[in-house]
């Protein structure tokens, strides 16, 4: 990519109708974009749809991505196992994700469907710490889940903390 | 809502950063939660981390053989178990402490604190110490060469009285050993009463280093000086639930004092693997409660070509043919469960990832104490032990805490009477006829492939007993038990009260279930 390249700007349209404009470069941190701007050939005309993400999620997106712009793009060996043993995160990401629940998992959901691995891997991590150290119900408090477990189920739950009655 | 529940593959990315314990509690949050954690590679990724051998593959188990070995770990690793060290109390001890008692081998006090009792000058006192001040209750000389009353033997008088003695939990029967001899006293009757007296011949070699009453003072608990080794003197009672107490009469019997229920020193012990001939030797050994025909005890296991260790195990008692009162059968010793220590789990924690520093050198038990202190919890599903630490030098003694998961009670029956077969060279169980006709096919056998299918028939993991360590308190631990009450929160399905009295206060914690 030229420098003309990277400076270009391209625009996105928002899955509720907002056209929001931004970097080539900033854009191009989301796979789903590269690959739709190489394969559609003129960047800056077409504006491209991200049809399952909403306005202000996308925007909260795009922060993340001009923060990150000129990350290295992670190599092969960064995906599998190194990149699982910690939950650390950055402080500027970890500031970035201070967001309600809500935005918290459109974040995430977001990340999948536009394909940026590094803030998906913060979105989880950020989910993970929250639920680390927890007990049951004090994650279903944090997440305000419902514990939609049936007594039978409740009971073979306790039955497995006591593992084997019958073996 | 709908906010908290991602996609499955999303769902198990984020399982994927938890470590085993929170993993352990995010699957039994919801019903969306659950499903998406029997995923096999999810499961596999936790339990790699964990001391297991051979360590789980996705590709080469079943899921619903991750998910039982999932079950089975998280049992005996106590994944689920939340401890909570709680404000000190003030020490049953503490009663006599206040009363500026300086608890030793010559103050003792009973369990309950309410009675204390010293020896000073060849004089026997004893206190009412349940008040803010002590009251002393009756003197006595001690039964010594000089005062001689009754039938000897009779401990010696100065210059070296060492005294080790021990009250009963009502304060009513007083022990004193002596290099070999041990004289129960009865506290109640007058002075010049008879005291009962008897020289330990199964100590020879040995002086006594400390005395205890245990199963409602029937039994007195003997330590000696040598290896560990340990004597049960008196006779159990033979009803679990019995709240009957002993008197002066039970020890006057011929099943009282003169009566030796079990000599740790005489039991042997054969190792698992029966091709090395190798036995081990028992250390430390304490009686934890009548079972099957005997009684579960706790004890060291030292030799037989494995690294020290502690061991659950399981004692027959019966009345030999030429005695009269229920003796332990010294090559009854059924191991039940390994308890590992920091050596003896290497095999495991070199392969898990000490997450937690689970395994780790600083959380795990030597097993080189001679005298340890073991509490079984009252659904005999967990055990404490306390070791002396001696990870570094410190001016008092401090004792490291403890507390593995045990196999529960149907799976104890079930081992032992495997064991028991294995032992008598009866093969009854069709589980363990056909492993042995499996095995005889395997050797017989020169067809690799066929090896292989055995083989992969046969794999089995093992989960190491890896304990939780609860922390380090200053002073010996005199009293070491889980509160028979069970603690009723809110938050948590059932919750135990472990405590550890020292002269100093009673350190307690609590332990949970989630």
């Amino acid at each position: 990519m030229s420098a003309t390249e990277a400076e270009q700007q391209v625009k996105l349209v928002s899955s509720d109708n907002v056209e929001i404009i931004t970097e080539r470069k900033v854009a191009e941190r989301s796979m789903l974009i590269k690959n739709m701007i190489e394969d559609l050939g003129a960047p800056g005309e077409e504006p491209i749809p991200i049809m399952n993400v909403s306005e202000a999620v996308l925007r909260k997106v795009l922060e993340w991505c001009s923060h990150h712009k000129n990350d290295p793009a992670p190599t092969q060996d960064d995906d599998a196992d190194s990149r699982k043993k910690t939950t650390d995160i950055e402080d500027w990401d970890q500031k970035f994700m201070q967001v309600d629940q809500e935005m918290l998992f459109e974040i995430i959901l977001a990340a999948n469907y536009m394909d940026i691995k590094a803030l998906l891997d913060v979105g989880c991590k950020t989910v993970a710490n929250m639920i680390k150290g927890k007990s049951p119900e004090e994650i279903r408090k944090t997440f305000n889940i419902q514990n939609d477990f049936t007594p039978e189920e409740e009971e073979q739950i306790r039955r497995e903390n006591e593992w084997a009655e019958d073996r | 809502m709908g906010v908290t529940r991602l996609p499955l593959e999303l769902q198990q990315q984020v399982f994927a950063y938890l470590d085993t314990r929170s993993f352990h509690a995010a699957r039994n949050v919801c019903k969306w939660w659950r499903f998406a954690s029997l995923d096999s590679t999810t499961l596999a990724r936790q339990l790699r981390k964990l001391p297991i051998l051979p360590s789980a593959e996705a590709a080469t188990s079943a899921p619903h053989e991750l998910q039982k070995l999932w079950d089975e770990a998280a049992y005996t690793l106590m994944l689920g178990t939340r401890i909570s060290r709680k404000p000190d109390i003030q020490g049953v001890m503490s009663s006599a402490r206040k009363a500026a008692f300086k608890m030793g081998p010559r103050v003792t006090a009973a369990a309950s604190g309410k009675r204390t009792v010293t020896i000073n000058d060849r004089t026997i006192t004893l206190f009412d110490t349940s008040g803010s001040e002590q009251r002393v209750l009756m003197q006595r000389p001690v039964n010594d060469l000089r005062e001689a009353v009754g039938g000897g033997p009779w401990l010696k008088v100065p210059p070296t009285p060492y005294h080790e003695a021990a009250l009963s939990s009502d304060g009513t029967l007083l022990a004193i050993a002596q290099e070999r001899i041990i004289q129960i006293v009865d506290l109640s009757a007058a002075p010049d009463s008879f005291t009962v007296n008897e020289h330990i011949t199964s100590a020879t070699g040995h002086y006594i280093c400390g005395l205890e009453f245990e199963q409602n003072d029937h039994v007195l608990r003997v330590r000696l000086s040598g290896k560990g080794a340990v004597l049960y003197l008196g006779r159990p009672l033979a009803a679990v639930d019995s709240t009957e107490q002993a008197t002066i009469e039970h020890w006057k019997s011929r099943a009282g004092l003169r009566h030796v229920f079990l000599d740790s020193s005489l039991l042997s012990v054969v190792t698992q693997a029966p091709q090395d001939d190798s036995t081990g030797r028992v250390s430390g050994l304490q009686l934890l409660r009548p079972f099957e025909g005997g009684y579960l005890f706790a004890a060291q296991k030292h030799g037989g070509n494995e690294s020290s260790h502690y061991i659950i195990g399981h004692l027959r008692a019966s009345v030999p043919a030429n005695g009269t009162a229920l003796t332990v059968e010294p090559r009854s010793v059924t191991v039940l469960a390994r308890l590992e220590s920091f050596l003896s789990a290497w095999n495991w924690t070199l392969n898990g990832k000490a997450e937690n520093g689970m395994g780790l050198w600083e959380n795990m038990p030597s097993a080189h104490e001679h005298h340890p202190n073991f509490a079984l919890s009252p659904d005999g599903s967990l055990i404490a032990i306390a070791e002396r630490d001696k990870k570094a030098t410190r001016p008092v003694p401090m004792m490291q805490l403890f507390m593995y998961r045990l196999p529960n009670k149907h799976k104890l029956r079930k081992i032992l009477a495997e064991e028991e077969r294995k032992r008598d060279g009866r093969w009854a169980t069709l589980a363990s006829f056909l492993n042995r006709v499996e095995r005889k096919r395997r050797r017989s056998s020169s067809d690799d492939e066929e090896m292989l299918e055995v083989g992969l028939q046969e794999k089995k993991h093992s989960v190491a007993r890896i304990p939780l360590c609860l922390g380090t308190i200053r002073g010996a631990i005199m009293d070491l038990k889980f509160d028979a009450e069970q603690v009723n929160t809110q938050q948590y399905a059932c919750a135990l009260r472990l405590l550890a009295t020292t002269a100093e206060s009673t350190q307690s914690w609590t332990i949970a279930q989630t």
